[in-house]
């Protein structure tokens, strides 16, 4: 008996003390009165325990219940360089390839879901909503919206630009446009005092102009194809669906994050940033369905297009708003399409009415 | 046999603990890391190496434990998981769209289901979740195990639970108890069963201590409404005249009472786990646990003194008094928002939330408890555990899932 040590048989629990010694390519363990309990081949040997490389070690012969321990000042040297395959896995485990295979399939899986799947399911799910819901739906939005904005703007209460000529004017080419497109959707359009150039389609046909919009533009046909284009989404449902599928998005990303309780925020922003505003292609559906609508109207769409070439030139604000909230990343590509489009010559106002207009924000007294 | 004296102080002691911090900081500094870097997903890796860590650092006359799951039955449990709790999330989600915004108590009766829902996913988690772990720790080649049902151990959960509601919470530690003796009464080692023998009565005055600070809390908090008025929407209640000193003292109370609640609670709950294992036998032989109380609470406090440090410091030396969140810098900000005052902040505290305070916990306060409950547990006539023969029962093939979708486990 060359060596002393204990085994554990994989039947019971109890301790024997056995002899072990190599032989022709086996190890063999035999009990105290020479006789032999186990014949590990060489090859299957395996340490019981990876992560524990130092005295005691333990051993274990693939796929058996059976402990082999070297006693503790045994370190193992002599026999682990006989075991070709100590630290293997054992053989029918899954090997590492098949998981680098699973998890890209995973992630790719993860991705089909929020690049396929949820957008799917959003222009279904869209269909089975109620237009009076979906307006109640966009009322609460706005009034968040605005209690979002006030919050920002501590120093201004007045966040609502309430000017009557200059909504009159407004509403009334908003209702044209509306009734020209067939708009399930009264609209409502609200100006906010917000230094940010910007519009917005809320669901149920609420509009959100900021004021940096108006700052911004040259004229008033600009802003009545700014407000073109957004009632062009809300005909098209877009608003809705995007809350869909943000709905659907912050749901996966806290399974996928482990935490149904504390990772809802982290989930809500992170979701609204992959989730984050329209397709391209409801972009371009709606750029399409604002000129065909300012055509009808005999207005012309070239200023919209003037206007998109025009924010899209660096705008030192929008560097920092969140690209989820930017929702017309405009290129040359639209400014070129809509200038095709456009058919008619009218103005959407006069000199008078645009100046009433633009001045709608600025604090009086 | 009866053993001698010196037999006696020659035996080794039962159990042992030989995990070293140093090497412990390592593993979790490894898993912080490529968790972050695969954006999550090797958390089942390494909440894998975390266990192998601790299981085999224990000695237990003299052979460490063993954890032989892997964290690729954690990720294929958690997938089924989530094929299956998606889409009923999804669905959910519909349901909750469907419902009129002012249909409030149908949006009350939903929320309350969802919870609900909640509440039964998270006991059959832990169930399943403890069968798993017993079925992949073995001691000496024998494996562990856990029989009984898991829709018993969610029935008998929910009616405690219940119970509890219904008595303010004064029934707590009887549910624990109970819940426990299901929990090691169908725990096995190979085919020997262990035993609970305790009665939540001897807790009942530690709770008492727990819950008189509960009741002043609750009693304030009610007293403290009842002085305001108005509760129209949008607007702030008022203060009810006159009652300006009632709702100070009040607050004072809440205070003292929250501070008290907390340590009593942190005692109570070491008690309660001393007198857990204090219960456990497995035929003759019986555990006693001398979790020490003081020590357990300084590591605590000071896990949470360095969290406090760790997210204060850099705050003031670094960004000033002018400190300025700036998630939205237009909103009155003339000036261009710089990194260090806008993303630098958020990815400070994100880093400090998701990888260093978990880090501090574990490693100071997680690791002494696993530590404590190693060598504070004593077991007469362990030997009896060496007479355990293996089962031949069947081990569930994939891992928690449920427990990983809704965190809960600790480790």
């Amino acid at each position: 008996m060359p060596n002393t040590a204990s085994f554990n048989d994989g039947k019971t629990a109890a301790r024997h003390s056995v002899g072990i010694k190599v032989e022709a390519l086996s190890l063999v363990i035999s009990d105290d009165a020479g006789h032999v309990i186990a014949r590990w081949p060489l090859g299957d040997i395996r340490y019981a325990d990876a992560t524990r490389r130092m005295p005691p070690i333990r051993l274990r012969c693939d796929g058996n219940d059976a402990r082999l321990n070297l006693a503790s000042d045994d370190d193992g040297a002599w026999l682990i360089t006989k075991c070709p395959n100590i630290s293997k896995r054992d053989a029918g485990q899954i090997k590492w390839p098949t998981w680098v295979a699973a998890g890209i399939f995973a992630i790719a899986s993860v991705a089909g879901i929020f690049v396929f799947f949820l957008p799917a399911i959003a222009s279904t799910v869209v269909n089975l909503i109620p237009y009076a819901m979906e307006q109640k739906l966009g009322l609460q939005s706005r009034d968040q919206l605005i209690g979002l904005a006030g919050h920002l703007n501590k120093n201004d209460k007045s966040l609502v630009c309430t000017s009557p000529n200059a909504q009159e004017i407004l509403d009334k080419r908003a209702k044209e446009l509306a009734t020209v497109m067939d708009s399930p959707f009264p609209i409502t359009v609200t100006v906010l005092r917000v230094p940010i150039t910007n519009a917005l389609a809320l669901p149920g046909g609420q509009v959100i102009i900021l004021s940096g919009l108006l700052d911004q533009a040259k004229s008033g046909d600009e802003v009545i194809g700014v407000l073109a284009h957004e009632i062009a989404h809300v005909v098209r449902r877009d608003p809705m669906q995007v809350s869909i599928k943000q709905t659907g998005a912050a749901l996966l990303v806290s399974l996928l994050i482990g935490d149904v309780f504390g990772g809802a925020a982290l989930s809500g922003i992170a979701s609204s940033v992959i989730e984050s505003g329209y397709s391209r292609d409801a972009e371009a559906a709606s750029d399409f369905l604002g000129v065909m609508a300012l055509n009808q109207l005999g207005l012309t769409a070239r200023p919209l297009a003037d206007f998109m070439g025009r924010i899209s030139q660096n705008d030192p604000v929008s560097d920092f708003i969140p690209d989820f909230l930017n929702t017309h990343p405009a290129g040359d590509d639209r400014r070129d399409a809509i200038n095709a489009l456009s058919q008619e010559n009218g103005r959407a106002m006069s000199g008078y009415e645009w100046k009433t207009l633009k001045s709608m924000c600025e604090k009086q007294g | 046999m009866p053993m001698d004296q010196e037999q006696l102080t020659t035996m080794p002691p039962v159990l042992e603990f030989d995990g070293k911090r140093a090497s412990f900081v390592k593993v979790l500094i490894v898993n912080g890391i490529l968790t972050i870097l695969s954006l999550g997903i090797y958390r089942f890796w390494a909440k894998t190496k975390v266990r192998r860590f601790f299981w085999s650092n224990v000695r237990f006359l003299d052979d460490p434990l063993e954890y032989t799951g892997t964290g690729g039955e954690l990720f294929v449990g958690f997938l089924i998981v989530i094929a299956i709790l998606f889409p009923l999330g999804l669905i959910y989600s519909a349901i909750g769209s469907l419902v009129p915004p002012d249909a409030t108590e149908l949006r009350v009766g939903l929320e309350v289901a969802y919870y609900l829902v909640i509440f039964a996913l998270l006991q059959i988690g832990f169930y399943r979740m403890w069968r798993y772990r017993m079925s992949r720790t073995t001691w000496r080649g024998v494996r562990f195990g856990l029989d009984g049902s898991t829709w018993t151990y969610l029935k008998l959960a929910s009616g405690w639970t219940l119970l509890s509601a219904i008595t303010l919470g004064f029934a707590y530690p009887w549910m624990q108890i109970d819940l426990w003796r299901y929990q090691i009464r169908h725990t096995r080692i190979g085919s020997e069963v262990f035993k609970f023998k305790g009665n939540a009565k001897d807790l009942m005055w530690p709770w008492v201590t727990v819950y008189i600070p509960m009741i002043c809390i609750a009693g304030a908090g009610i007293g403290i409404m009842l002085s305001f008025e108005s509760y129209a929407d949008n607007e702030m209640p008022t203060m009810i005249a006159g009652k300006e000193a009632f709702v100070e003292v009040m607050g004072t109370l809440i205070g003292i009472s929250l501070l008290a609640f907390f340590i009593a609670f942190f005692v109570y709950q070491v008690r309660q786990t001393r007198y857990q294992i204090s219960g456990v036998k497995l035929g003759i032989a019986s555990f006693t646990s001398m979790l020490p109380i003081g020590r357990l609470f300084i590591f605590a406090a000071l896990s949470f003194l360095l969290m406090g440090a760790v997210i204060l410091l850099p705050f003031m030396m670094y960004l000033g008094p002018d400190f300025d969140l700036g998630f939205f810098p237009y909103a009155d900000a003339p000036e261009p928002a710089t990194f260090s005052k806008t993303i630098a902040p958020i990815l400070f505290m994100f880093i400090s939330v998701v990888f260093i305070f978990p880090l501090i916990w574990s490693v100071l306060f997680k690791f002494e408890v696993i530590k404590q409950m190693v060598i504070t547990t004593s077991i007469e006539n362990a030997e009896v555990l060496e007479q355990a023969a293996q089962s031949a029962s069947e081990t569930p093939r994939t891992g928690e899932g449920l427990a990983d979708a809704l965190d809960i486990g600790g480790f």
